[in-house]
């Protein structure tokens, strides 16, 4: 299969005020590709998906999405915080960010297959964090995006739970192979659900590698995992502030 | 929303200490009244009777329709016009710095003043009536809405914008439940507000409603009328409570359980 340019970025600058945040950035990633974003905190990795996204228009350089209904760009961000309208059920709040003109009757057919059914009349403040982030990543899938971003949505989440719903992430994301950005700070974490990891160094943002993860996705058991990992340490011992 | 026993008795609970309480002040009122033998303090039963023959004749739903008629067109004109000034300054801190002084001078500004003046400057008619009463209330609730939506949850902007929610999805799903308490308090204590200073501008400008009533009671010193038109009064803006501001709270509060 021809791959498919799903996002183009081109010597992108972006300055706070206080020196540049993110400096002459270039990245391309492919459609239907996962990719992850390791960098440490405070990189300007929120910033990055927040421009992506458009949420912030003051940057100089190219971001180019491209999209398949010419009319809207469909944009899926899965914030660090669920970001549920507490005031509105579930159901409710999933309905809501579907596209005008998309078939509502979607959404009640997407709840069953995520298995959100039981929750899905219920307000967020009565469900737990871990039900409420699951929510809130399957907001992002529903509106059948050209290009979900995802900031650490699984941190500060109990490690079964965490990884739980990995696992369950990944199986949604492989129904429907959507082009995903997927920021995070735990290398095992991209290791397991990533096709391609970029490595990222703080302020101002720059890519230093880009590995693409050469482990079959059906093979992504701890130990292989763990040994990918040790042999990033050893093959590229400039990234080890990072690992 | 499923009341258990226990609610339900804590509730029937509550409610009979109000039964006692506002029959122990009936009491009071009639150990007193019966003590001074006094036409400036008529017995309970009395006033009773004054509210009966008043409702009967016509008179009190004449009167008290006019004062609610004015209540409501002023209390919807200061809720609406207030809302929007308040969501306006509260989003725009330019606005808000510039109108701001405006505001305090409104807001200190004596009741009686603005009543005077608008029946000075706009004869003593229907139209100044209502308007006196709504620049009186509406600085609180411009101020009030101002707190609300200068606390507008950002997150959630941002997620309606990434959602393409577009203004009228955004203003009703997003804005429109963090305003709302802010709102109904505005509508509380404006309801509280307003009933006490439309009463002052029918008895300064009007011929008919509940003020100019008093007045003409207070003129032959008729203390069981003004009792009894009071005792009305009060049913009313506690129905008014129960019946529309309570379920309308109870309503948008559902989530918070």
């Amino acid at each position: 299969m021809a791959t498919v340019t799903a996002l183009r970025i081109q010597n992108l600058h972006k300055d706070h005020g206080r020196g540049p945040v993110i400096d002459d950035l270039n990245l391309t990633v492919e459609s239907g590709e996962f990719v992850c974003l390791l960098g440490p905190s405070g990189c300007g990795k929120t910033t990055l998906l927040q421009l992506i996204a458009g949420l912030d228009r003051d940057y100089s350089g190219d971001i180019e999405i491209s999209q398949r209904d010419p009319r809207v760009l469909r944009i899926g961000y899965a914030f660090q915080e669920p970001r549920l309208l507490p005031w509105r059920t579930v159901r409710d709040n999933l309905s809501l960010a579907l596209p005008a003109g998309m078939n509502p009757n979607k959404i009640n057919r997407f709840i069953d297959t995520v298995g959100l059914n039981e929750v899905a009349d219920q307000y967020p403040n009565t469900l737990s964090v871990g039900m409420n982030r699951r929510v809130s990543l399957v907001r992002a899938f529903a509106i059948d995006p050209d290009l979900l971003l995802m900031d650490e949505p699984l941190v500060s989440l109990d490690a079964p739970t965490a990884r739980r719903l990995r696992t369950w992430l990944v199986k949604l994301w492989e129904a429907r192979a959507h082009t995903v950005i997927f920021v995070t700070h735990d290398l095992r974490e991209a290791i397991e659900i990533g096709d391609r990891i970029l490595f990222l160094s703080a302020s101002p943002l720059e890519v230093l590698a880009d590995i693409p993860v050469a482990i079959e996705r059906k093979n992504r058991n701890p130990e292989a995992i763990e040994s990918f990992s040790t042999h990033l340490k050893t093959r590229y011992p400039s990234l080890n502030g990072l690992l | 929303m499923t009341n258990t026993p226990a609610v339900g008795h804590a509730k029937i609970h509550q409610g009979l200490i109000a039964i006692g309480s506002i029959l122990l002040l009936a009491l009071l009122w009639q150990l007193i009244a019966v003590q001074e033998a006094s036409p400036l303090l008529p017995t309970p039963m009395r006033v009773i009777e004054v509210l009966w023959q008043e409702s009967v004749s016509g008179r009190l739903p004449h009167h008290l329709g006019m004062t609610l008629a004015r209540l409501i067109v002023s209390f919807l004109i200061s809720m609406i016009l207030g809302t929007a000034i308040g969501i306006a300054l509260g989003r725009t801190p330019r606005l808000d710095q510039f109108f701001s002084t405006w505001l305090v001078i409104a807001l200190n500004i004596p009741a009686l003043v603005t009543i005077i003046l608008c029946y000075v400057w706009f004869g003593l008619g229907e139209f100044a009536a209502i308007l006196a009463v709504v620049v009186n209330k509406l600085p609180q609730v411009i101020v009030t809405v101002r707190e609300g939506a200068r606390h507008l949850r950002q997150d959630l902007l941002e997620m309606a914008e990434v959602y393409r929610f577009g203004p009228v999805k955004t203003l009703q799903h997003v804005l429109w439940p963090q305003l709302f308490p802010y709102i109904m308090t505005a509508g509380r204590t404006g309801l509280a507000l307003i009933w006490k200073i439309i009463l002052v501008v029918e008895l300064l400008g009007r011929s008919n409603g509940m003020g100019y009533q008093l007045h003409l009671f207070f003129q032959t010193f008729d203390v069981a009328s003004i009792l009894a038109y009071s005792l009305a009064f009060i049913v009313i803006v506690q129905l008014m409570e129960w019946t529309i501001l309570v379920p309308l709270d109870l309503k948008a509060q559902r989530w918070r359980r």
